[in-house]
């Protein structure tokens, strides 16, 4: 693979869709959506792999990338209304905007296969959303799964569709790698993170009660998933080269062993 | 007479569609299905369905294709409503609980996320790409009018151009594609569907301008909401923007904001009315109604010609 070539892939295709999700008034308004680099440099690892990358693979990754940022951008509209009417008001219909573009990409293609796998997948992300926000989920493998659709649905659907196949295991346990991180991160910081909400559910009688065993239960989880993603590494022979995007950070970050305890429920 | 009487003989096929829809929200997710059904069981005029299927019986009619674009069409609308109770922060809608009041913002971005990707998913059972690409662009137009209203909000120093470009992307882009997508689906010659598309872009833009009047005219009561509302909300309307060239009356408008007191609205909307304004918009309106009628003098007679015209014009005469 020639890393120059990799490089300027990432440059254009990024590039491209911030073009595609360029709006001056709800940029000044709200600020520029956030363009989820990690998951953009998954979606180019197989090219990357392969060597080659068309015009049309250009609109594929970028239209997965936009009904992310869509998806994504509504994540933000707040539930305890926090946020100024207005803001409120533009978030929405920002999500709404992105979503019509990845429509609007692939029905110029046109491409009515890959427009019906991803409806599919963004309804599939919806139910799951809904599933992990609403209710209690009976095990941790439930939350997990909920967990790993959430984040890899779209990847998974553009992987099939181009014929990548053996990388969809590979990128749902990375991306679910990230989310777990990023989850201990939000736990840490005191901010709500819905994995361990969960737990807590599962864990406690009373909600919101968090146990030592949470944590535990989260360091067994990262490290399993970290441990699948090396044999697949090795089992899809993927060159050392390939494995410098951002969404390998987690995997090469070394887990700790958790010591901070929080107070029993 | 009623709305629904203009069309009573494709009855079976609109009940095939409310059929298609209770399906089309099925989900194992109790949550979504119940939020989902408690927006369709709200019911509606359906009127984008209704156009879908008088506009497809100009050509190859097949219900079971038809119906698909139907559906489409009713599920996009009903996403957004979804989104624009989150973005109205609107407590009731057809007299019910909206799904973000009964459950919570995030239940309803999530919900309607979920109906747009149906929406979806059921406009790929048409395969003409030339279908998507007036769905998907009309899409894109939608969003865009949707946040320039926000952006024109208050803006007293618009023009005409911008308020029929915004209620263009907002009402009448919507009836037009449903017209449009309806002929294609009927595999109609070009010249057939996008005189269709005309015949419902100015039908729409007529509808707006109608609700935009009814805004000013109507009584509370008929509104469900107290009038002038719009432009409470900083919406500015053709009535409102025909009333602005009233000097004695302009300052006063410009001056109403979100906290304007109901009693100082009051007086403000009876100068409105004693101007030229609701007469001047009424004219466009039924401008845009003759166009409308126009465009379908050059289809062949027929049942659904007859119930396009006949709808046109109970839009045109509307009261509430």
């Amino acid at each position: 693979m020639n890393k120059q070539k990799s490089s300027r892939w990432m440059e254009e295709t990024l590039q491209y869709i911030k073009e595609q999700l360029h709006h001056s008034y709800l940029h000044n308004a709200i600020g520029a959506p956030e363009i989820d680099e990690k998951r953009l440099s998954l979606l180019l690892l197989p090219f990357q792999i392969t060597g080659s990358y068309s015009e049309l693979d250009k609109a594929y990754v970028s239209t997965a990338m936009l009904i992310q940022t869509a998806l994504d951008t509504h994540e933000k509209v707040s539930v305890q209304e926090t946020d100024s009417l207005k803001h409120r008001q533009l978030t929405v219909l920002a999500g709404d905007f992105y979503s019509g573009l990845y429509y609007r990409i692939l029905a110029q293609i046109p491409d009515i296969p890959l427009i019906r796998r991803i409806a599919h997948a963004i309804q599939e992300i919806n139910e799951h959303k809904i599933d992990i926000t609403s209710k209690k989920l009976d095990k941790v493998e439930d939350i997990l799964f909920s967990l790993m659709k959430i984040e890899s649905a779209i990847i998974t659907q553009v992987f099939a569709h181009r014929g990548f196949d053996k990388y969809i295991s590979l990128a749902e346990d990375l991306l679910v790698l990230n989310r777990l991180a990023r989850e201990k991160d939000q736990f840490s910081s005191d901010e709500h993170s819905i994995f361990f909400q969960q737990l807590a559910k599962i864990s406690s009688s009373a909600p919101q009660m968090y146990h030592n065993d949470d944590l535990d239960t989260h360091y067994n989880l990262f490290t399993q998933t970290k441990n699948q993603i090396a044999s697949k590494i090795k089992e899809l022979e993927i060159p050392f080269e390939s494995l410098k995007g951002s969404v390998f950070i987690p995997f090469f970050e070394a887990a700790v062993q958790p010591k901070i305890y929080v107070e029993e429920g | 007479m009623k709305l629904k009487m203009l069309y009573s003989f494709l009855k079976t096929d609109i009940d095939e569609i409310e059929k298609e829809l209770n399906l089309a929200i099925e989900s194992d997710t109790a949550l979504l299905k119940d939020a989902s059904l408690h927006l369709l069981q709200a019911g509606g005029k359906r009127i984008r369905p209704v156009f879908v299927l008088l506009s497809a019986k100009t050509g190859d009619y097949d219900i079971h294709v038809i119906k698909n674009v139907a559906v489409t069409l009713e599920l996009i609308h009903m996403a957004s409503l979804v989104h624009d109770d989150v973005i109205d922060d609107a407590e009731l809608r057809r007299g019910r609980t909206t799904i973000k009041a009964q459950w919570d913002n995030q239940v309803a971005m999530y919900t309607g996320d979920y109906m747009f990707a149906r929406a979806l998913d059921y406009m790929t059972i048409i395969e003409e790409p030339i279908a998507h690409r007036i769905l998907s662009n009309a899409i894109v137009e939608l969003c865009i009018g949707e946040i320039a209203q926000i952006e024109d909000k208050y803006r007293f120093n618009q023009n005409l151009r911008d308020y029929l470009r915004r209620i263009k992307r907002k009402t009448a882009l919507l009836i037009a594609v449903s017209c449009q997508l309806g002929a294609v689906a009927g595999k109609v010659p070009e010249e057939v569907h996008t005189r269709l598309y005309r015949f419902g872009y100015y039908v729409g833009m007529a509808y707006q301008i109608t609700d935009d009047i009814l805004d000013f005219t109507s009584s509370e009561e008929e509104l469900g909401k107290p009038a002038g509302g719009d432009l409470l909300q900083g919406n500015i309307t053709l009535p409102v923007l025909y009333a602005l060239k009233n000097e004695e009356l302009a300052p006063k408008i410009k001056k109403v904001h979100e906290y304007t007191q109901k009693e100082e609205m009051s007086l403000l909307i009876n100068e409105i009315l004693a101007t030229d304004a609701i007469q001047k918009s009424a004219q466009l309106s039924q401008l845009y109604l003759k166009k409308a009628l126009k465009e379908l003098d050059a289809l062949p007679p027929s049942k659904a010609k007859k119930s396009l015209r006949d709808i046109a014009l109970f839009i045109g005469k509307r009261k509430y």
